[in-house]
């Protein structure tokens, strides 16, 4: 058996931590940690959680069969399913924030009934298999002490809470702060930008303006000798706690709700129905030449070709954008027709970056280019025109991403390019559909292309060398 | 202007008690969570944080209110 390589990012919590060993996923749980796993497994809650889908499976294995590999004192091994594609709160669009604060709340919630609790309240514990948010971290479950608090509130709120509100308050989405700030957004800075008419209701009075001015506190063992206060959070204000909580997020919707340059751009784009319906034979025949396990879809709008994809013969597909207006309308879609596929936000230009402790513990998008297939339509001229990415820097990227894709390219004369040039100098002498098939050619191979409409649109199929990468 | 939010950030506490945290609490939960709960956890917790501020505020006029002792002679 491989050498089990422990997981960057897994290091926080001392019971246990993740290993990859010959493409699975396991988990270790400490002797410190053994009682606590064995009452939990006991209560018969991850069963039902896991039964439902809301907790990602969990076998566990002999420990023996990782000679020297795992570090000392572990006392149990579990094997988890290793999913299509790990995903950051801040690469979630708000509905997927939403979702994943109602999970973590839920099964706080049912926890408690069997005498569990959560010992933190990581985003970061919760993964997307389609729309549907599952919880992953099987060490967050502990024995639940009568009267003690929910230590993971503040973590809750800088990581669930304080993100939506920025969107639902202020009209501010919550991805490049998030992004940068990776704890999540503290209450004292939420505070000093919540409108003041929004600190008169009686959660964000509590949960955001009261936890901040009584963060200051000094917390500190008796000083004079007498003896601390006795106090404790009964059971039942706990689970108000979370009730009220729950309630209250469910209500929230992102403020800015006007419309965004690409919400309706399915319906209001420049081209006829004829030419959509090229376009997804294309993707159609594609998708079922191939049956990509995961197929990344950039520039996925509203999620329109990589529903056409999902449908013939691709297991599982990862939308990218970065108009929130589309990536909502893509995630009520995936959610309400149960599609295999995940809208996330991402700027093309400015992917995620490896980041968090020694820049190892979140991968960056490269890092986590594990996709069979590529499909980047209408996106190049976002990224050549409107961000001035040269046309070979651009190919030798989306050649990277996958050994198989295919790219849209608009020509100049589409109305499209036309709207990114129509304020500024065309310093894009370069910008034809010969020079970005010639810069593919150049780490790819090009499978076919076909022009789709009037106005010259050309999707261009490629396959990268086996040898590639 | 008086907001609550600026009554809030007016008041000076130290709080000294003794609260039932999670074993393996590996996460701090900061000490304005702990006190939102506390006020959450009903008519005990608020006399709690009531309670520190009354200590506080007497122990602002009872430091007041104590002489300094006098230097020592042998200093």
């Amino acid at each position: 058996m491989n050498r089990p390589i422990p997981d960057p990012g897994s290091f926080r919590d001392p019971c246990g931590r993740i290993y990859h060993c010959g493409g699975k996923v396991y988990r270790t749980i400490t002797a410190q940690a053994r009682d606590d796993f064995e009452f939990v497994r006991g209560t018969g809650l991850i069963d039902r959680l896991v039964g439902d889908g809301r907790v990602i499976a969990g076998e566990l294995v002999s420990a023996d069969g990782f000679p020297n590999g795992l570090a000392e004192g572990v006392a149990h091994v579990v094997e988890h399913p290793r999913l299509p594609f790990i995903s950051y709160p801040y690469e979630w669009p708000f509905p997927a924030l939403k979702a994943a604060a109602l999970l973590h709340l839920d099964i706080q919630t049912e926890a408690l009934d069997a005498g569990v609790a959560l010992s933190d309240a990581s985003a970061y514990n919760i993964q997307f298999r389609g729309a549907q948010p599952a919880f992953i971290d099987l060490l967050s479950f502990r024995r639940y002490r009568d009267g003690e608090m929910w230590s993971g509130h503040r973590q809750f709120c800088e990581q669930f809470l304080n993100p939506l509100l920025l969107r639902a308050k202020c009209g501010v989405a919550h991805n490049a702060w998030y992004r940068g700030s990776q704890e999540g957004i503290s209450a004292s800075d939420l505070r000093r930008l919540l409108p003041w008419t929004s600190k008169l209701s009686r959660n964000i009075l509590l949960h955001v303006v009261a936890q901040s001015a009584f963060q200051k506190v000094s917390m500190t063992p008796s000083a004079n000798g007498k003896a601390p206060l006795q106090t404790r959070f009964p059971t039942a204000s706990y689970r108000g706690m979370l009730a009220k909580l729950r309630g209250w997020i469910a209500t929230l919707e992102p403020a800015d709700t006007g419309a965004t340059v690409w919400r309706d751009y399915a319906k209001s784009h420049s081209y006829a129905d004829d030419e959509i319906a090229a376009k997804q034979g294309f993707i159609a025949e594609f998708a079922q030449a191939l049956k990509p396990k995961l197929i990344w879809d950039l520039g996925c709008n509203t999620g329109d070709f990589s529903a056409v994809a999902l449908g013939n013969g691709a297991k599982y597909a990862v939308g990218f954008d970065m108009d929130q207006g589309a990536l909502e309308q893509a995630f009520a879609r995936a959610a309400s027709t149960d599609l295999s596929f995940t809208p996330l936000y991402l700027d093309g230009a400015n992917p995620s970056p490896s980041q968090g402790w020694n820049e190892r513990e979140r991968p960056g998008l490269a890092g986590r280019a594990t996709a069979d297939a590529v499909i980047a339509l209408a996106f190049v001229h976002h990224l050549a025109i409107g961000r001035n990415i040269p046309l070979p820097d651009l190919a030798a990227w989306l050649t990277g991403l996958a050994p198989h894709g295919v790219v849209e390219f608009v020509p100049k004369r589409d109305p499209m390019v036309q709207r990114l040039l129509a304020l500024r100098d065309d310093i894009f002498p370069d910008y034809t559909a010969e020079h970005f098939q010639h810069c593919l050619s150049q780490s790819a191979e090009i499978i076919e292309a076909r022009t789709v409409t009037q106005s010259g649109r050309t999707l261009i199929r490629f396959r990268r060398p086996v040898t590639g990468r | 202007m008086i907001t609550p939010d600026s009554l809030l950030q007016s008041l000076p506490v130290w709080l000294s008690a003794d609260l039932v945290t999670p074993a393996f609490a590996y996460l701090d939960p900061g000490t304005g969570s702990m006190i939102v709960q506390l006020l959450l956890g009903g008519i005990a917790g608020a006399l709690v944080v009531g309670k520190l501020y009354w200590q506080r505020f007497k122990g602002f006029f009872s430091r007041k209110g104590t002489a300094s002792p006098a230097p020592s002679q042998d200093d």
